[in-house]
């Protein structure tokens, strides 16, 4: 278990008026080296969050409880002083808006030699060497090294974000949207990245809320609904035979192509505001299977197959997947 | 850059003649008359009507704004009627006075003011930050002409290591003068070489510059420390956080040139400010400055000496919010013309 980022009963709340909510609910995620895992859910449902304390970033005001291991180093509860080197060294992000998550005041170049110098201490030619290697990768020249952020587009400026966070070629790294702001061309080279970097040795942890993306690249999938992980698979196990009526859900949500000219469905009702969480299943209002013991019992995850588990009193069984899709 | 440059710069002469027009059409609306004045107590019709035909006030306004416009573009503004002096020099030399004082005080209150702001940002909600902002709560709050005697009590009255008022020994500066180069006392007796003129100066300044110093720390202070804290609230700091920037780092530079910027403008303002308003703390510590010498000119209906110092400050805070404007080219990426 050394290289990669293991997440063990991860619990982030907030307290508030009423009490304490839960964000995040006992979340168990694991990265190796090599594979790329897709995070999927809705807007609000702990994605991000659970990012930032894989990073000790978690905002000052949120409890955070269980474990988080890279490369076997925890980081709930780590001082600053463990975890100035491991973030961007071991772990690096990717940030959801590249607009605003480089700083505005230095060219990208100072930025990123920043990062390097930080995590090596080599002399600035080896270092400006290892910047243009790592822009050259995401697809940029070394023109955008003497580059403000608000001179360069916003595919530039994710591309340039990538650039800093593979610059000091971490074990992790985790993306949150990376793709979500660009258009469909520059997407699928930023993703083809992603896949080669997996290739060379990376964990990469990918966070999206397009299952499109997902079925392209990840490896694994984990499904996220209110805080919690419904359902964790393999890519093509989830896509084939998904078990959670919200993984079903959010697939008949996808568009078709050729699909025709047809209402596109949508799962009834919204993401429950997590402060006023609702005992049991999270899912339930919005569940067209629920039952009494959904709104009693909260299951823990069952195994469909070792690698397929599911978090349902009654999962969809394969047969009747196989036929709606 | 060069073209806005020059363009500001018309503006400002066009500013610069409005704000003189303005001030000499108010200081011929003013019921009373520099005459009676001049002529004392009692003067006769005749010494009246003299006096008027010598400073031109029996022509129409028009024709005397036009006159003084004129002698304004010379580089002439006149004799003062107090003192008989010309007007461009005693401003000079109480303008001097001021900048001397002024420019300590402030340069002091950003060295201690950006430093403390920082770390009461840094430290926001703790004790140091409740310290911080009980000092910047009573230096706004506190009069300056109170601090400045509370001041002269402590250290002229009861400890007797500081000089009560003035801006150097007078017996000191009979026996050795110091020639005036640069009008600023402590640069011109370090020039000369003149050691106790030095220690004297300096002495004189310590009080008067801590008396004004405290109000400019107080706003400094909690402006940096605002928007330290708003910056340090962004996402490139957050993610730079993400990136393993030291704690150093994110306080010294990565979240300091974004709070500096603004933190300018405030700068330039209350230097600005400061160089025409701080006629209290001038008077309290007999201070030859430029504030004492406008209320002096008021109080007198010296309408020569009001329009040039009005003049001349106008024009100094317009040129320091165009020095201001002009660093925000250097240090803000995102400006450009």
């Amino acid at each position: 278990m050394s290289g990669g980022l293991v997440i063990k009963q991860l619990s982030l709340s907030f307290a508030h008026a009423g009490g304490l909510a839960a964000a995040v609910n006992a979340c168990d995620l694991a990265v190796m080296p090599n594979e790329i895992v897709g995070l999927v859910g809705e807007s609000g449902s702990g994605k991000s969050l659970t990012a930032l304390a894989c990073l000790g970033l978690t905002p000052p005001n949120c409890r955070i409880s269980g474990s988080v291991q890279i490369a076997g180093t925890e980081i709930v509860g780590a001082s600053e002083a463990t975890l100035a080197p491991i973030r961007g060294r071991k772990i690096a992000m990717i940030f959801q808006n590249p607009m605003t998550a480089l700083n505005p005041f230095f060219t990208i170049g100072e930025q990123m030699m920043g990062v390097i110098r930080r995590h090596f201490s080599v002399d600035i030619n080896t270092a400006r060497a290892s910047v243009s290697g790592a822009l050259a990768q995401s697809g940029l020249t070394d023109i955008a090294l003497k580059k403000y952020p608000h001179q360069m587009s916003g595919g530039q400026l994710q591309r340039a974000m990538i650039a800093m966070a593979i610059a000091c070629k971490p074990d992790i790294l985790i993306a949150d949207e990376p793709s979500t702001a660009l258009d469909v061309t520059v997407q699928a080279r930023i993703l083809n990245l992603l896949r080669q970097l997996a290739d060379q040795g990376m964990g990469i942890l990918l966070i999206t809320h397009d299952l499109g993306v997902v079925a392209q690249v990840a490896d694994r999938v984990a499904v996220m609904y209110s805080g919690r992980i419904v359902e964790t698979g393999d890519t093509d196990d989830i896509f084939s035979s998904a078990a959670h009526p919200y993984t079903l859900g959010l697939l008949q949500s996808s568009p078709v192509m050729g699909g025709g000219r047809r209402k596109m469905h949508a799962i009834s009702g919204v993401v429950p505001d997590f402060r006023y969480r609702l005992s049991g299943c999270a899912f339930r209002d919005r569940c067209t299977h629920m039952q009494t013991i959904c709104a009693t019992e909260q299951v823990a995850l069952k195994s469909l197959t070792p690698a397929h588990q599911v978090n349902c009193h009654f999962p969809i069984a394969q047969s009747s997947t196989a036929a709606k899709s | 850059m060069l073209g806005y440059f020059f363009r500001r710069l018309a503006m400002l002469a066009l500013i610069v003649v409005g704000v003189a027009i303005f001030t000499f059409v108010l200081s011929r609306a003013l019921p009373s008359s520099p005459i009676e004045m001049m002529l004392g107590s009692k003067p006769t019709a005749e010494q009246i009507a003299q006096a008027r035909a010598d400073l031109g006030l029996d022509r129409p306004v028009v024709i005397q704004l036009g006159r003084y416009i004129v002698q304004v573009a010379q580089g002439e503004f006149g004799t003062s009627l107090r003192t008989g002096r010309p007007v461009m020099e005693e401003v000079i030399q109480r303008l001097s006075a001021t900048a001397e004082l002024v420019s300590l005080a402030l340069l002091l209150a950003v060295a201690l003011g950006v430093p403390l702001g920082i770390l009461s940002a840094a430290q926001r909600g703790r004790w140091i930050d409740g310290l911080t902002r009980m000092l910047a709560v009573s230096g706004v709050a506190v009069p300056v002409f109170f601090l400045g005697i509370v001041l002269q009590m402590i250290f002229y009255g009861w400890l007797g290591w500081l000089p009560l008022q003035g801006r150097i020994d007078t017996n000191l500066i009979v026996d050795f003068p110091v020639p005036a180069h640069t009008g600023l006392l402590l640069i011109d007796s370090a020039l000369a070489g003149n050691t106790s003129a030095l220690k004297s100066a300096f002495s004189h300044l310590v009080l008067p510059t801590l008396t004004l110093m405290l109000a400019s720390l107080a706003t400094i202070l909690r402006a940096t420390r605002n928007m330290m804290i708003e910056v340090l609230g962004s996402d490139h700091i957050r993610a730079a956080r993400a990136y393993g920037a030291s704690r150093r780092s994110l306080y010294f530079k990565l979240a300091l040139k974004p709070t500096l910027v603004p933190l300018l403008t405030i700068i330039g303002l209350t230097y600005g400010f400061m160089l025409g308003g701080s006629v209290i703390t001038e008077v309290l510590f007999d201070w030859p400055g430029i504030g004492a010498y406008i209320v002096e000119s008021v109080v007198t209906n010296d309408y020569p000496a009001v329009l040039g110092v009005t003049l001349v400050i106008s024009t100094l805070y317009l040129l320091i919010n165009l020095v201001v404007d002009m660093l925000y080219f250097v240090l803000d990426p995102r400006i450009h013309v």
